[in-house]
């Protein structure tokens, strides 16, 4: 069975009902990977949120989400909270935001798990997870605070926490766009690992495309909210269809302009008509 | 030569428990040279800027900037080097104040009674249409507020400012980082036309060598607090020497080809 089914999904905010996202469809079987893709404000983010459940109450959302055919809006926040952690988690851009400061990073690996099972030995699952997402000393990390430890460590902290109850699907919203180049790519390397080891799908949103070339398989691109192309990666950025998409990857192909020469922008590609 | 430093060190923390940021530092920068300053985050980049700009102090080492020694200078006497020297921010949602219209944020430096004192009688009004249309924002930005424009507007805006005194060095600080991909080029562009037509001389510091490539002539590589390696940036970025600049070429994202 499809393992999520998004379809018809539109969002829109405040009283002047401005749609965030529309019409966005699309579906996801278990251990596929989809890479979002768009600019800033594109509905990206809305889109993820939405899946999770975790817009705020003044957004009115419509169409459908379902995971393994139960449908999830409208379902009371006990039983979304089950789906959430569970089936579905979720990784977030900034680290240091997702994280609580005062709480050691073990113990907050751990409350994710002490939700969905009441199971007593957390410790050793934690450790051995951290272990896992590559902290050498992970005994040292369960005990430190987050401002103790280093950007790149509190992602693969994060990363344990969405992996802790191993759910079929992780969303990541732009994890590693707050990191160093150098970082990143270990970071995208454990990420690839672990939905491999642990046969999950993910969504992963970036507005980078060569960050998501290196994780996805299928990829999805967003405009003003809604899905204007969407396909196998590489079909999408060896041939984009929409010219908007032909702007975002010839933007992100530095490596093929002589240095000094001028960068080629989306606009050289494809007409806003606004200023 | 604009900007020398000599064995600039920068330690942080307690006598006891200190935490050298930066150790031993020489540099040298020629008028018109584009320099790029690369490393990950905690290598001290930002320490080496900060103290070529003046705006904090070396534990040890000299800075000169054209031919001045500017190291420990009071404020008072840096009047000079606060308006040849300029600097762009790598947030700029944080480096704009809010609740100050772009007009306003723009002509700031030349408000400065001390910065006027050193520049030649400008008109700010024309000084703003001036650098508002250098940057590619339309002349009504001036009475708006920065949180009516995108992030590439605003950094456009920040731009603006560091320009207004008329500069001759621009350093920017990972000024591409916080921004989408999309929306890198245009900044890159724009810095490197600017450099070029008003004949700048450029520091750009960045995590990510590929857009140092690109934007720069030149390129130191810091790691804890030192330079491994310099050399042109195509030197450097084609035969990197030393293991951690090699790191720092094989981590640039970028598309790959096929998924199997």
């Amino acid at each position: 069975m499809t393992f999520l089914e998004v379809r018809d999904l539109s969002v829109r905010f405040g009283r002047r009902q401005q749609a965030a996202v529309s019409g966005v469809g699309f579906t996801l079987d278990r251990g596929e990977r989809l890479g979002l893709i768009g600019e800033s404000g594109s509905g990206k983010s809305v889109t993820a949120l939405a899946v999770m459940g975790l817009l705020p109450e003044y957004a009115h959302v419509g169409g459908s989400i379902r995971v393994r055919g139960r449908e999830l809006l409208g379902l009371p926040e006990r039983e979304l909270s089950r789906v959430r952690g569970e089936d579905v988690s979720m990784v977030f851009q900034e680290p240091m935001t997702a994280l609580d400061p005062t709480m050691r990073a073990g113990r907050q690996v751990a409350e994710v798990l002490r939700l969905h099972h009441k199971s007593g030995r957390a410790r050793e699952r934690v450790l051995e997870l951290l272990e896992r997402v590559g902290l050498d000393d992970a005994e040292r990390v369960a005990d430190a605070y987050p401002h103790q430890l280093s950007g790149g460590q509190r992602q693969r902290v994060c990363l344990a926490m969405a992996l802790v109850n191993s759910p079929d699907l992780i969303i990541f919203d732009e994890p590693t766009t707050a990191l160093d180049v150098t970082v990143q790519a270990r970071v995208l390397g454990l990420i690839d690992e672990m939905l491999d080891a642990e046969g999950a799908g993910c969504l992963f949103i970036s507005h980078d495309l060569a960050v998501v070339s290196q994780i996805c398989d299928h990829v999805m691109v967003m405009l003003d909210g809604g899905v204007v192309e969407a396909g196998p990666v590489a079909q999408v950025f060896e041939r984009p269809g929409h010219p908007y998409t032909a702007g975002l990857v010839a933007t992100a192909r530095l490596d093929l302009v002589p240095p000094g020469q001028r960068l080629p922008t989306v606009a050289d590609f494809y007409d806003r008509g606004r200023p | 030569m604009i900007l020398r430093a000599q064995g600039l060190t920068r330690t942080f923390g307690t006598a006891k428990r200190p935490v050298a940021a930066l150790r031993g530092v020489d540099l040298e920068v020629e008028r018109g040279q584009r320099l790029g300053i690369v490393g990950e985050s905690g290598s001290g980049k930002t320490t080496l800027v900060k103290l070529l700009a003046g705006l904090d102090r070396p534990t040890a080492g000299r800075v000169w900037f054209d031919g001045l020694d500017i190291t420990g200078l009071p404020e008072s006497r840096l009047v000079g080097l606060r308006s040849s020297l300029q600097i762009v921010f790598q947030d700029p949602r944080s480096s704009l104040d809010p609740r100050m219209k772009v007009g306003d944020i723009v002509t700031e430096p030349l408000r400065s009674r001390r910065l006027r004192r050193g520049l030649d009688a400008v008109d700010p009004h024309r000084r703003l249409a001036e650098v508002l249309e250098a940057v590619g924002l339309p002349a009504d930005s001036a009475e708006r507020y920065p949180h009516e424009f995108s992030g590439g507007q605003r950094q456009r805006i920040a731009i603006a400012r560091a320009l207004s005194c008329q500069p001759q060095v621009l350093v920017a600080d990972e000024p591409v980082s916080a921004l989408d991909v999309s929306v890198r080029a245009q900044v890159i562009n724009l810095l490197s036309d600017l450099v070029d037509r008003q004949g700048l001389t450029l520091l750009f510091v960045s995590h990510d060598l590929g857009v140092v490539r690109h934007l720069c002539d030149s390129v130191v590589v810091l790691r804890a607090g030192q330079v491994v390696e310099r050399g042109s940036a195509a030197e450097v970025f084609e035969h990197p020497s030393t293991d951690y600049a090699k790191a720092l070429v094989a981590a640039i994202p970028r598309i790959k080809q096929s998924k199997a």
